[in-house]
């Protein structure tokens, strides 16, 4: 290695050549100087006469080293000709080591820059690196709302939220924001999207300045209700308005309410939730308008705004958690412990134990970092494998084909060409294959992410804006480099150092030299081997999981389904109007032709939405009556029969049950057994909250069915008529026609636009597809790191192939005097495939253990199973076996057809 | 850069190399020496400009035609000698001939005999 840097900077010496030149042109003028006083000139004169005659040093200096220079670059593009030649001899060689790579470098970069958008990118403000997040883990008592901008664990209340505002000291400012559905509506048309209603300090805080008018100001957001005004995002600004300049001063609906446009917030951002852009922002006082029904302002038991401050100077992470914790310790026990009146003391001393969190907040704040990142996390070691396996290609096929040209090597340093130059030429051979492996891994790279952008789009996954990342790709073409440089040049200056007659003396009998570089390459395909095990192991578990997910009962018919969600209240629909459209959507889509039933929700079945609240039912063996928490649902009539929930006991809802009428209740068997209401459930009464008088009766039983997610255990639903429910902001509905689901999609639109053209239907798909959507992160995780453990075998195959084709060329001799003495060509091809069935089982056993070791940390990411299950890492070992007998197959086919004559001739 | 005596000429293009190697047949010698030697040989008609002298020297050298050393001078200062390598002796020869057939055809053009104009 030492040797091989020396060379390297012998290369390199730019330095020491210029010194040289230096040298050499003072001693000219000395010289010259010397001649001068010789010729009887004074000793000045001399100095000065020389100095004239000599000219510019530097500019000599310059000259001279030029001619180095390019002698350099025109020694570089001979190699490299020679090298794209010497590629274009041997195209096995060149497809397997540049294919190797691209897939290596491609699939890298790829998740690399998916992990980063995702987990490691700094928000583009200014000085991103002093913004901190707040969050208070622990029991909240009272509702607590949270959305894509973090767990639950992150919002306070609205109220602590101002009270730290106003007395923070070690940061600048505190920001709070709350992100938002909206129906945007400009010049009649209206769309769905999303924004962040913030309060004044949110901009100040992140240091952003218009592009154009203002944002949103301290005036905007003192008093509940607030400036009706609106900053549009960037982005948004030049999607909808065409970047138009004269957009400030308009107006615009936003979820019905006439908001006066005050500017457009700088390019390049949307809020600072990764995947949930803000389209536009408004002053978080407008809640209460925005957001039908909302009066929480003054509620300390109400959880909703997500914070954010920007460190003041000089101030550390530490001091700052510090100081904020404090704060906010005396306000929970000054202000909000006396408020909770109904709790145990036990609760109560959890309750003021919680601890405000300060942590770096450079990323900005988002739920896909906690739920992506042990998915992106597993595939990035995934394909930091496949780059290794890649890699280890390279060297394979480099090192081979060293020995291969030790010959060629020796010949050319015979007959004058200098260590240098041969070291020089190999250098730029290598690197040519590198350059030429990260080329193509650039042009796979970019298809791979316009798939994985295609793939995330129609499940309506984040507009995650990924783009390669070029640090990446430049590090991945730096590690092939590496592996080239160590792999392809090494060795071979190792041969020119032999003299030609030894060269060519090894290359007509094996060297034990031969047989180290032979054992070295086992030891490399055995590595590949025991790393693709691995793989196969780990894809075969999430296969399993996926299956086993996809098994799961949704406890609905999900064929034939139809679903599709509206929100009329964000249209400006009062509550008895949004009512009364639901009802005449029922209405109209039940007389539509190819329709069978229709009903509507509340809460969109397995569509990651949960309400909750507190329940209490009279039961025979509690007087005062059992309490609980349960999940809720308002449901349209014939709801249990259309989406296909039996009925065990009592009844569903039919159109009688509305405004008016008796209030009723249907519960689910885990409600039923929750609150442990026996065999007699029909008929019992229950209220929803926590204190008023038991104003429904139950009047049915149903089976239990899934609600919010596939993978989550059903939890305890009570349903209630809609039809009777007060406030409904908006409905999913769920059309069953006994056509192709898919094909009935065109109608809803049509339907639709003869009730109101103006309101936006989202998620209108198929209950198939919405399963789908709802298992996407499982789905996402099976396919990708299966079609990584198939390239990783794959190359890992291409390998072992490379590897024994050379060899069974090397053995050419022996071979064909094998057969020359009677071996039958069933003998040679078993001699060959023996170290194939030997290398592979010892690589799947090694794999095998390795894959039982870290088994546990996937564990997490499968769905009830073990890392450990047999069928999996047998199975993956049979497929690794199986591919490699194929890839042994054709090498040992050929070994046993060698001619003997001609191979003993051949050398 | 600097006005020159009407009588001292530029090398023509090329020949500056030339002009190296056959200085350097009498034997080693450092940039100085062969700038001095072509000068008096050609009668100070024949100037080498530093700037050119030594780009050319390392040219030759990079092609492998002279090869260079350190050496200490007859003052016993180090200077960077050239010697005429294998390689350079026969680049010499065949330039030479190259050069002695052009001249020949210049004179011939310049100066005609009675029978060529004829």
């Amino acid at each position: 290695m030492k040797m091989l840097l020396y060379r390297l900077r012998r290369l390199l010496q730019g330095r020491r050549r210029d010194d040289e030149i230096r040298e050499e042109l003072a001693f000219h003028l000395e010289e010259d100087e010397a001649d001068r006083v010789d010729a009887g000139i004074g000793a000045d004169a001399a100095k000065r006469a020389a100095r004239l005659d000599l000219g510019n040093v530097t500019l000599h200096a310059e000259d001279t080293r030029a001619v180095w220079i390019s002698r350099v670059i025109e020694r570089i593009t001979q190699d490299l000709r020679y090298a794209l030649r010497r590629m274009r001899r041997s195209p096995v060689f060149s497809i397997v080591a540049i294919a190797s790579l691209a897939i290596g470098i491609g699939a890298n970069t790829v998740v690399f820059s998916l992990f980063n958008e995702v987990l490691l990118r700094p928000l583009s403000v200014p000085d991103p690196s002093t913004l901190v997040n707040l969050s208070v883990p622990g029991p909240h008592y009272g509702s607590v709302s949270c959305n894509q901008a973090g767990s639950c664990d992150s919002v306070l209340s609205y109220p602590m939220f101002r009270d730290l505002e106003r007395q923070q000291t070690v940061l600048t400012g505190l920001a709070g924001y709350w992100l938002f559905g909206a129906n945007l509506a400009y010049s009649g048309q209206t769309l769905s999207g999303r924004g962040a209603m913030v309060s004044s300090s949110y901009f100040s805080v992140l240091q952003l300045a218009p592009t154009l008018g203002r944002l949103i100001g301290p005036d905007d957001d003192r008093a509940p209700d607030g400036t009706a005004v609106v900053v549009l995002s960037y982005a948004y600004w030049v999607d909808r308005f065409g970047a138009a300049s004269d957009v400030v001063g308009k107006t615009m609906t936003v979820n019905g309410q006439t908001m006066t446009i005050v500017g457009v917030g700088p390019r390049n951002f949307s809020g600072t939730t990764v995947g949930a852009p803000a389209q536009v922002f408004a002053p978080i006082t407008m809640r209460s308008r925005l957001e039908p029904g909302f009066h929480a302002f003054d509620d300390r038991q109400s959880y909703w705004v997500y914070s954010f401050g920007r460190l003041k100077p000089g101030v550390s992470i530490e001091q700052a958690r510090a100081a904020l914790d404090g704060q906010h310790h005396a306000i929970l026990t000054g202000v909000e412990l006396p408020l909770l009146t109904k709790v145990s003391d036990d609760e109560r001393a959890q309750f003021v134990a919680r601890k405000l969190l300060v942590d770096p907040g450079a990323e900005g704040q988002s739920i896909l970092h906690r739920l992506a990142k042990p998915i992106v996390t597993m595939l990035f070691v995934v394909t930091g494998i496949v780059l290794v396996i890649a890699c280890a290609n390279l060297a394979n096929l480099l090192l081979a084909r060293s020995a291969a040209r030790a010959t060629e090597l020796a010949v050319r340093a015979s007959i004058g060409a200098s260590r240098r130059r041969l070291v020089g030429q190999l250098l730029v051979e290598t690197c040519a294959l590198s350059l030429l492996g990260g080329a193509a891994g650039l042009v796979l790279g970019e298809w791979l992410l316009a798939v994985v952008r295609r793939s995330l789009t129609p499940v309506g996954i984040p507009n995650i804006d990924v783009h390669l990342d070029w640090r990446v790709l430049a590090f991945s073409i730096g590690v092939a480099l590496l592996t080239g440089v160590i792999f392809g040049v090494f060795p071979a200056l190792h041969s020119t150092r032999s003299t030609l007659a030894s060269a060519l003396k090894h290359q007509a009998a094996q060297s034990s030299g031969a047989r180290s570089a032979a054992r070295f390459r086992a030891a490399m395909i055995l590595a590949q081997m025991t790393l693709a095990t691995v793989l196969l192991i780990s894809a075969g578990l999430f296969a399993r999981s996926l299956a086993n997910v996809s098994r799961i009962e949704v406890g609905i018919k999900v064929d034939h389904l139809v679903t599709f969600t509206i929100w009329p209240r964000l249209n400006g629909y009062t509550p008895a109007a949004a009512r009364d459209l639901f009802q005449r959507v029922e209405e109209r889509l039940a007389v539509t032709p190819g329709v069978e039933r229709v009903t509507a929700t509340s809460v969109a079945i397995v569509a990651g939405t949960t309400l909750g609240t507190d329940v209490l039912v009279e039961t025979s063996t509690r007087r005062d009556g059992a309490a609980s928490n349960s999940a809720y649902a308002a449901v349209g009539p014939g709801f249990f029969e259309t989406v296909g929930i039996p009925v065990i006991a009592g009844r569903g809802f039919t159109p009688a049950d509305r405004v008016g009428a008796p209030k009723v209740a249907v519960v689910n068997e885990t409600f039923a057994r929750k609150l442990g209401l026996g065999p007699e459930i029909v008929g019992r009464r229950m209220r929803r909250g926590s204190n008023g008088p038991l104003d429904m009766e139950i009047v049915g039983l149903v089976r239990d069915a899934k609600y919010s997610n596939v993978k989550d255990a059903v939890s305890a639903v009570f349903y209630t008529p809609y039809r009777q429910d007060e406030h409904l902001a908006g409905a999913s509905f769920y059309v069953r026609t006994p056509l192709d689901p898919a094909s009935f999609l065109k109608t809803v639109p049509a339907v639709m636009t003869t009730l109101d053209p103006n309101l936006p239907i989202e998620d209108l798909r198929t209950m198939e597809d919405q399963v789908r959507v709802n298992e996407f992160g499982d789905r996402a995780l099976v396919t990708l790191s299966l079609s990584f453990a198939l390239i990783a075998t794959l190359l890992a195959a291409i390998g072992l192939y490379g590897v024994l084709a050379y060899s069974v060329a090397q053995r050419t001799r022996e071979l064909g005097l094998r057969i020359a003495l009677g071996a039958a060509p069933s003998q040679v091809r078993r001699l060959v495939l023996r170290s194939v069935v030997w290398l592979t089982a010892i690589g799947g056993v090694l794999g095998a253990g390795a894959a039982f070791a870290l088994g546990r940390t996937i564990e997490s990411l499968l769905y009830e199973m073990k890392s450990r299950d047999p069928w999996v890492f047998v199975s993956a070992v049979g497929v690794l076996v199986c591919i490699a007998l194929l890839a042994g197959f054709v090498p040992a086919w050929r070994a046993s057809r060698i001619a003997p004559m001609a191979a003993l001739k051949a050398e | 850069m600097r006005s020159k005596s009407a009588s001292s000429l530029e090398l023509l293009q090329g020949t500056l190399e030339l002009v190296i190697l056959r200085a350097l047949v009498l034997g080693p010698a450092h940039g100085h020496a062969i700038a001095k030697h072509i000068r008096q040989t050609s009668e100070d008609v024949l100037h080498v400009e530093t700037g050119s002298l030594y780009p050319a020297l390392h040219r030759l050298e990079s092609k492998g035609w002279v090869a260079a050393s350190w050496e200490l001078s007859d003052k016993g200062k180090r200077a960077r000698v050239y010697r005429l390598t294998r390689a350079g002796r026969k680049e010499l020869s065949a330039e030479r001939s190259r050069w002695e057939r052009f001249s020949r055809a210049m004179s011939l053009l310049l100066n005609p005999s009675k029978e060529s104009l004829s």
